[in-house]
Formats: structure tokens, C-alpha cells, sequence
């Protein structure tokens, strides 16, 4: 006799958020603890007395647009190259696709970010009311996304984990150090930090969200092609582990 | 010792055979690219590339490094080794295989660059500047890559999981980026904000580079040997007591690296301290206030064949006491007052110090190393009140350099030009330009007397290669700029030279000298023999390049000859004064809200000038077109940003109305007009009303148009 839909949703809702909770403990080891201490950080700069209020938005948006894609982004590369190094990845690849694997992981330490981003938002708003937006808590999602398929792209495509980090800083450091240099070149619509951008320099604003749009765009097929790419080395990446 | 280099050898052939470290000779080589502009190339000066070099890869490179050693320094830590750490050598010398091994793959992954580097310092700057051009970089990235290995390999240890060193290596990288670094910080690691030149290298900032690079080099390997210490004792080790007893010396070594880091610490502190003590204008004001009391102002130095000022010597003489005990003294932070000297901690005439005496004279001994203040010759933007002061020390001197200007913190009274002045400086230094009245040729010395008030540059001594052009004298360090660069800018400078003196009332001069000179940021006009003074970092020298084939470099703003022409008048409107505000505003193209008020009449003034005589010499210069453009604009700020001089709302509207007026009047008239406003301006601010009465009353055209120089 089959359960009640209502019993079977709650039940199947309950494997969910377990599974999830058993993905973020195997996957994601101190990734709570390094939010959390990022979150303390920038608390800590973002109060900083002798800010005024233009200094204290350009902090905010480097603290919460220019910084977190590295976080997320390194630790979105660990989700299943960790499996690969750790040799466990062929038992996981038994009870499901690695594909399907990857990209819950992906969304998964995302997710977490953007449960901090909401706390940090409700944080800032509350000491300084009225400062930020209440939609500049997606603003880098969009980008937080892109070098979490990008570090990880790079790293299926190398089959190492490095080479994903490296190539991650380098674009990373390339938009945030050459700030100046690549607005010129990309222009506005094709910089990844545009909301930081806008506030220490004097870019039009309106193009903040074409920007995300533009870049949403990239990350889903950079997204695409991860996809494919692990699907393509899943043998090589089961023999690796 | 064989074992040891053979484990270098194979763990660096490891680690060389990781795809990153392939991707990171790629991206190395990339920032080496995208840091500079190889159009620009023939501006630029072999250190100053270097220096370029330098920044860019130790910017982006420490970053790099912190990411991709990490793994390897982990790598035998992880579960599998433990065979590996059964092994004597293991627990001995991991650190220092480690270490060396990834030392040398960074190299290895900068070869590419450096090659590549090394190619274009031959191309461009010839054979014998390629040595010297590869040792500046190296020199210059060699400590920060240590630093970086030596911090990652510190944290590498001391924190188990490789994800939270890497988090931990990115929050002190970006930490100390987002400081506001440069040289004279003691925690800029990597080389910001260095000043280059080619004539005296990093002048001021050389002890800087050299104490910033030493140190960094010391705590590198301070930090590798406590990464070393600790990896024995936190790794898993199977001989700890063998390590201790062979690593005795170590100790010995580690101590003594970290007792002269702290001390070249507290070194560089002081220095730097010194360096950035933001000036007091309020104090410069009141001695220009104060010079009218100054009867007689005598000053002698001695300089050494350092550059050191070994004795100085000022002898005032007030024509009342009062002026004597309220007029403070702004001598440089290098120079030491020789005691016993009646002048308090605020540089003021103390009666309560020994040595205070009522006469009306006033005698100051001092003597030491001048350190010239970073405010002095720094573009960083300024308060205007600082950036009004211009060169303030005016002196620099090195073995092979001295610059010395008749205002300057080398002498107590800054502000006011000594009546008489006497520099004995070795024979050792190459004097290419002294304005002295009189030249004392001594056994191992040279005695320079000036015997009047001397505003200007009164001596430069330097390697400059000289060559005769026209009846000019050209003085460019060598390889200032490429050849055909040199040319044309000693070309420009001596036509508007030529064509604008003629009719500036400038005495006629066979002789003029053209001397580019490091430090200052405003051209000098020395009307008395007509040199000109061109500053070694000439903001526009980026309009020397042809943008014929690349058109992608030309910029909507004035051609090379006008913004000469403008470079000239301003020399010549301030003479001696420093007119920061309008060459900013004028040629820097950054100070239209610093402008003080009296020249938002003579900037538009100014930049019409330029036109007219631009339009003289180049005569395909259509300033028409520019001045319709300001007319076009009239005032609108949204219009005003896209104008090729960005003026005040006020001036941008003057403009066209000085063009009415000026344009009835032939160049001559013109400039005759323009000698008028600036006797005008000594005494009056200068108003459009004043400017077309003056209009009104110069001489019939005929007496002066086309007929040389008006009288």
C-alpha cells in the first residue's frame, strides 16, 4: 500500500535536505566555518569608523560582490575533484550520474553563500539603514556563479584541481587589480564587477544589471559545457580516483 | 649532498610536469603582455620597463604563487607517504627540498617572460641596456616570489587542510592589497610607486628599493627557516634529534636574519617617516610674508662626493626682531642643526635655548643627507596646498647627480632667494649647466658664486649626452627616449622656443639650452639665458608617438606642438613661482577644481596663446576649430568633459570671448598684449575687462606686425 502523497512528499523532502546535509558534510569541510569568519570580516571593515558613506559602499561592494566568486568558486572546485583525489568518486558514481552530482553540489555551495548574503544584508541594514539595496544581495550571484563553473570547467578540462584555482585568480585578479585597464577594454557590460565598479568609479550604473544579465548568460554555458566535459571524462576521472 | 640535490631535482621535475604550472608560464606571460603598451615602448626608459616588469608580475605573480604552492607543498602530508616519512632525508631536508624546488619552478614558469623580456630590452634599448634591464626585474621580483613561497609554506604547515591555507594565503594577499602601498610603506612587499628616472635610477626612492628589498629578502628567508623548524616539529618525523644537532648553524643563521629584519625594519621606519611628513604650507606662506624683513640672506654649502651636505652655512640679516623671532624656519628633515643653535623643536628662534643672542643677524650651521619628501615629486593626487609646492627641497644630489634650485628646504628660508649664495661641490661631479656668476676652480674642488638673487635652477651636474641642434643645446639623459622621439620633442621645444621668445620681450639668444631634469614636476623658463628646463616625466609625452599607423592611440585632445607651446608659456607666465594649478589643469588635464581664482582668467588666456603660436608653427593646427568647441560648450558640464582642456564652467566660457578679442590682433600684437597682462597680473588679478583695455592700447598693428619684435 503506497503512503499518502502528503506522508510521501514530506518523506521525500526529508531524503532531500539529508542528502544535502550529507553532500555539504563530505564536500564542503569548513566551509561553514570559512563563511562564517569572511562574514565576521567584513563586518569588522564594513564598520570601520573612519569611513564615509561613499568609502563605506565601495567597501560594501567589494566586500560582497568583489571577494565572495573566490569562495564560492574554490570551494564549487572541490565538490567532486576531492572524490577524484580521495579515490571515492567511483562509489558515488555508482549510486548516481556525476553530472546530476556536480551540479546539486554546485547549487549547493552557492545556496549556502546566498543564506549568508541574506544575513549579512539583514546585518548591514540594520547598523546602517537604507545604505545598500535589498537587490544587491543577487548582485554577485550571477558572478558567483560564473567562477564557480569556471574554476570547476578549467579543472575537469586540466584534470587538475590547480590549474582551476589558477586560472580562477588570474581572472579574478585581472577584473578586481586591472580594474581600470579591463573596463576600458571589455567596457561595462562584460566586467564582472560591476556593482563594485560603479561605486569607485564613475560607470554608468544603469548598466549594472545588462552586466548580470550578460554574465548569467556566460555562466550557463560555461554551466553547458562542464556539464558535457564531465560527462566526456567521467572514465578518465573514475580511472584518476 | 648528492641525495638531497637529486630529490630537488626530481621534485622539481614533479611539480614542472603539473599542467599549472604550464598554465601559470601562460599566465605570466600574458600579465607581461597586458601590462604595458608596446606602442609606447620607445617612451619608456630600460629602468622604468624594468620597473613596469617588476610591478605587474609580483602584483599578479604573488597571487599565483600563494594559489598553486600550496598544493605542492601539502602533497606528501596527505594520506599515502607514509612510507616517505620512514626516510631520514624525509624528515631532514622536506622543507628545504621543498623550498628550493619551488623556487626554481617559479623561474622556470617565469623563463618565457623573462625571454620575452629580455628580447624586447635588446630590441629597444640595444645590448649593453639588456644586462642591466634583466638585473633591475630580477632584483626587484626575486624577494617578493621568496617572500610568497616562504608565507605559503609557513601556513602550508601550520594549518592541515589545503582549502583553508589557500583561504587564508587569498585573505593576506588581498589584505595587503587593499592597503595603500607604495615603496616607502614597510609592508609593501612587492615594488609600488617606485620613481624612476634615467639619470639618477630611483633617486630619492633608491635607499627605499634597497632597504624594502633587503628586508624582504632577510624575512623570506627567516620565514623558510621557521617553516623548516616547524615542519619538524609538526610533521610527522622519524630523526627530530638528528635534526636539531645538524640544523645547529641554522639557528645561528635564523637569529641573525631575524635580528637584522627587525633592525632594517626600524630603519626603514624612520626613513620613511621622514620621507611622508606632510609640509606645512601655513609656515611656507609665512615666510614669503616674512622675506620683505630680510635685509641680506647669505648661504654656503659644501657638498661631498656623495651628495651629502657636509657643512651649511646661512647668515640672515633682518630689519627688525620681531620679523627675526616670529619667521619660521623650514629646513629639510635630513639636515641636522649643528648645536649650539638657539632654534626650538618647531624650528622657530628661541630665546630660551643657549646660544640666543639679540643681534639682528642670525647664523644657522646644519649639515647631513637631505631626504626629499615623497609629496615633493610624486603624481599621487594632492591637496592643492601641498601640490602649490612644488619641488620643495629643491636639491637632490647623488655620486653622479646633483640638481640644486635657488628656492629650497636645503637652506633654513625656503621661501626667500638668497642675495648670495656659494656651493663648493667636488670635481668629481660633471656640471653641465650653472647660472653663477663666478666659477673658483680649487685642487679638488669647484666654488660656484652667485652674487644676486637667483630664483631659478642654478646648477645641474650629470651624465648627459649632449648634442648641438639648430643653436640649441639639447641635453637628454642617455636613451631618455628613442632617437626619432628625442628629435622631435627637441625639435618642438626649440621652434616654440624660437618663435615665442622673439615676441615675449625675451632678449634675442644664440645659445639656448634644452636639459631635461628628473624631480621636478613644471618646466623652468631661465629667461636670463633663455634654457629651458623640461621635466623628466613629461605627462604628454605620449603625443610624440605616430598615431598614423595606430589609431587606435589617438585621443581627442591638443597636438603635441600646442600642448608645448602651453608647456613654455606657463614656464615663462610663473618664472620661478610654482603655477601647480595651471599645469595641471592645463597639461596634466586634473586640476580644473584645484584652479586658484585669480588664474581662471589667465588658464583660458594661456590655452589660447598656445593655439595662436601652435598655429604659427604647425600650420596645419586648426584652433579655430578648438575654440569653437569651447564656444559649442558654453559652460554646459555635461559638454565641458569632452573639451580637449577641461576648464572651470567659468573659464570654458572666457575662452571664446579672449578668441573675439584676440583674433583682430596679428601673433605679434598678440603676444605684445600677452607680455602686458602679465606685468598687469603682478599687481591685480586679471579680468576680461583689463584684457580688452589692454587690447585697446597696444600700438598701432603696423608698427609691429611682421616686423619682428615689438619694443
Amino acid at each position: 500500500m503506497r503512503p499518502p502523497a502528503r506522508i510521501e512528499k514530506r518523506s521525500r523532502l526529508l531524503c532531500l535536505v539529508t542528502l544535502y546535509f550529507y553532500d555539504y558534510k563530505s564536500c564542503f569541510p569548513g566551509y561553514f566555518w570559512v563563511l562564517a569568519a569572511y562574514l565576521a570580516l567584513s563586518l569588522i571593515l564594513i564598520t570601520e569608523n573612519s569611513l564615509d558613506l561613499v568609502e563605506r559602499k565601495i567597501r560594501i561592494a567589494l566586500l560582497l560582490e568583489v571577494v565572495p566568486p573566490l569562495i564560492t568558486g574554490f570551494f564549487s572546485n572541490i565538490v567532486l575533484l576531492a572524490e577524484v583525489e580521495t579515490g571515492s568518486l567511483v562509489f558515488t558514481a555508482t549510486r548516481q550520474g556525476i553530472v546530476k552530482l556536480w551540479a546539486r553540489r554546485l547549487l549547493l555551495a552557492n545556496g549556502i553563500y546566498v543564506m549568508l548574503m541574506l544575513v549579512q544584508y539583514s546585518i548591514i541594514t540594520s547598523i546602517y539603514p537604507g545604505v545598500i539595496h535589498f537587490s544587491s544581495v543577487f548582485v554577485s550571484i550571477p558572478t558567483c556563479l560564473f567562477f564557480s563553473c569556471l574554476i570547476s570547467g578549467i579543472s575537469f578540462g586540466f584534470i587538475d584541481m590547480n590549474s582551476g584555482y589558477l586560472a580562477g585568480i588570474f581572472i579574478w585578479s585581472i577584473n578586481f587589480l586591472g580594474a581600470r585597464a579591463i573596463l576600458s577594454v571589455v567596457g561595462p557590460r562584460f566586467y564582472l564587477f560591476m556593482w563594485w565598479a560603479s561605486q569607485k568609479y564613475p560607470p554608468p550604473f544603469e548598466q549594472l544589471w545588462v552586466s548580470k544579465v550578460i554574465i548569467m548568460g556566460f555562466t550557463i554555458l560555461i554551466f553547458i559545457l562542464c556539464c558535457l566535459l564531465v560527462r566526456i571524462r567521467s572514465k578518465t576521472l573514475m580511472v584518476s580516483s | 649532498m648528492r641525495i638531497f640535490l637529486n630529490s630537488i631535482w626530481y621534485e622539481w621535475e614533479i611539480q614542472c610536469s603539473q599542467r599549472s604550472i604550464w598554465l601559470l608560464s601562460c599566465f605570466y606571460l600574458a600579465i607581461f603582455w597586458l601590462n604595458f603598451n608596446i606602442h609606447e615602448l620607445p617612451l619608456h626608459t630600460v629602468i622604468d620597463f624594468s620597473t613596469i616588469t617588476a610591478q605587474g608580475l609580483g602584483l599578479f605573480g604573488s597571487l599565483f604563487t600563494a594559489v598553486i604552492s600550496v598544493y605542492h607543498f601539502r602533497r606528501e602530508v596527505q594520506p599515502g607517504f607514509a612510507y616517505f616519512w620512514g626516510r631520514l632525508l624525509s624528515s631532514t631536508y622536506y622543507p628545504w627540498v621543498k623550498l628550493t624546488s619551488s623556487i626554481l619552478v617559479q623561474f622556470t614558469a617565469l623563463l618565457p617572460t623573462l625571454a620575452c623580456f629580455t628580447g624586447l630590452l635588446w630590441l629597444t634599448f640595444g645590448a649593453e641596456a639588456t644586462p642591466i634591464g634583466l638585473s633591475i626585474c630580477l632584483w626587484l621580483i626575486t624577494p617578493t616570489l621568496i617572500f610568497t613561497l616562504s608565507i605559503s609554506f609557513l601556513i602550508s604547515i601550520l594549518v592541515r587542510k589545503s582549502i583553508h591555507a589557500l583561504f587564508i594565503l587569498i585573505i593576506v594577499f588581498i589584505g595587503y592589497f587593499s592597503l595603500k602601498l607604495d615603496i616607502s610603506q614597510t609592508l609593501s612587499f612587492a615594488p609600488y610607486s617606485i620613481y624612476t628616472s634615467a639619470l639618477i635610477g630611483f633617486g630619492p626612492d633608491a635607499s627605499f628599493v634597497f632597504l624594502n628589498r633587503t628586508l624582504y629578502l632577510c624575512l623570506g628567508l627567516f620565514l623558510c627557516l621557521m617553516g623548516s623548524f616547524l615542519a619538524n616539529v609538526l610533521l610527522t618525523v622519524s630523526y627530530r634529534f638528528e635534526f636539531w644537532r645538524l640544523n645547529i648553524s641554522l639557528v645561528v643563521f635564523t637569529s641573525a636574519l631575524a635580528i637584522s629584519s627587525i633592525l632594517m625594519a626600524i630603519q626603514y621606519q624612520e626613513i620613511s617617516h621622514l620621507a611622508n611628513i606632510l609640509p606645512d604650507p601655513l609656515r611656507h606662506a609665512q615666510q614669503k610674508v616674512a622675506c620683505s624683513d630680510i635685509e641680506t640672506y647669505t648661504v654656503e654649502i659644501t657638498l661631498d662626493a656623495t651628495g651629502r651636505i657636509s657643512a651649511g652655512n646661512a647668515i640672515i640679516r633682518f630689519s627688525n626682531q620681531q620679523a627675526r623671532d616670529s619667521v619660521p624656519l623650514t629646513l629639510n628633515a635630513g639636515l641636522k642643526l649643528i648645536e649650539p643653535q638657539a632654534i626650538d623643536n618647531d624650528q622657530l628662534l628661541s630665546d630660551m635655548k643657549p646660544g640666543y643672542s639679540s643681534a639682528q643677524d642670525m647664523q644657522i650651521q646644519y649639515s647631513g643627507r637631505m631626504i626629499i619628501p615623497r609629496y615633493s615629486y610624486s603624481y599621487d593626487h594632492q591637496e592643492p596646498a601641498v601640490t602649490a609646492l612644488g619641488f620643495e627641497s629643491g636639491f637632490f644630489a647623488n655620486a653622479n647627480f646633483a640638481l640644486i634650485l635657488g628656492k629650497g628646504s636645503w637652506h633654513p628660508i625656503s621661501e626667500c632667494t638668497p642675495n648670495s649664495i656659494l656651493i663648493n661641490i667636488p670635481n668629481s661631479y660633471p656640471v653641465v649647466y650653472t647660472s653663477a656668476d663666478r666659477i673658483t676652480l680649487g685642487v679638488d674642488s669647484v666654488v660656484y658664486t652667485w652674487e644676486h638673487s637667483e630664483d631659478g635652477i642654478l646648477l645641474i651636474a650629470g651624465n648627459y649626452s649632449q648634442y648641438t641642434n639648430n643653436n640649441r643645446m639639447v641635453l637628454f639623459p642617455d636613451r631618455f627616449m628613442s632617437t626619432d622621439n628625442e628629435a622631435k620633442l627637441a625639435n618642438i621645444y626649440g621652434l616654440v622656443l624660437d618663435v615665442g621668445s622673439s615676441f615675449l620681450s625675451i632678449a634675442p639668444y644664440n645659445h639656448r639650452k634644452i636639459i631635461i631634469v628628473p624631480l621636478i614636476q613644471q618646466s623652468y623658463w631661465q629667461t636670463t639665458d633663455q634654457s629651458i628646463f623640461i621635466p623628466e616625466r613629461l605627462v604628454f609625452a605620449k603625443k610624440l608617438l605616430d598615431t598614423s599607423h595606430n589609431p587606435s592611440l589617438v585621443e581627442k585632445s591638443l597636438n603635441i606642438t600646442t600642448l608645448v607651446a602651453q608647456d613654455v608659456l606657463i614656464a615663462w607666465w610663473c618664472e620661478d613661482q610654482r603655477c601647480q594649478d595651471l599645469y595641471s589643469t592645463l597639461i596634466v588635464g586634473s586640476g580644473e577644481y584645484d584652479i586658484q581664482d585669480e588664474n581662471n582668467f589667465v588658464a583660458p588666456l594661456l590655452l589660447y596663446a598656445a593655439l595662436r603660436l601652435s598655429s604659427e608653427i604647425d600650420q596645419n593646427q586648426e584652433y579655430a576649430d578648438v575654440i569653437q568647441q569651447y564656444a559649442d560648450a558654453g559652460g554646459d558640464p555635461l559638454k565641458s568633459v569632452f573639451l580637449p582642456v577641461i576648464l572651470p564652467d567659468s573659464s570654458v566660457r572666457l575662452l571664446p570671448e579672449i578668441a573675439n578679442i584676440g583674433d583682430k590682433l596679428c601673433l605679434q600684437e598678440f603676444l605684445y598684449l600677452l607680455t602686458q597682462c602679465k606685468e598687469l597680473s603682478l599687481t591685480r588679478k586679471l579680468t576680461l575687462d583689463e584684457f580688452d583695455r589692454l587690447a585697446v592700447m597696444i600700438p598701432v598693428a603696423d608698427d609691429i606686425c611682421g616686423q619682428g619684435s615689438p619694443q
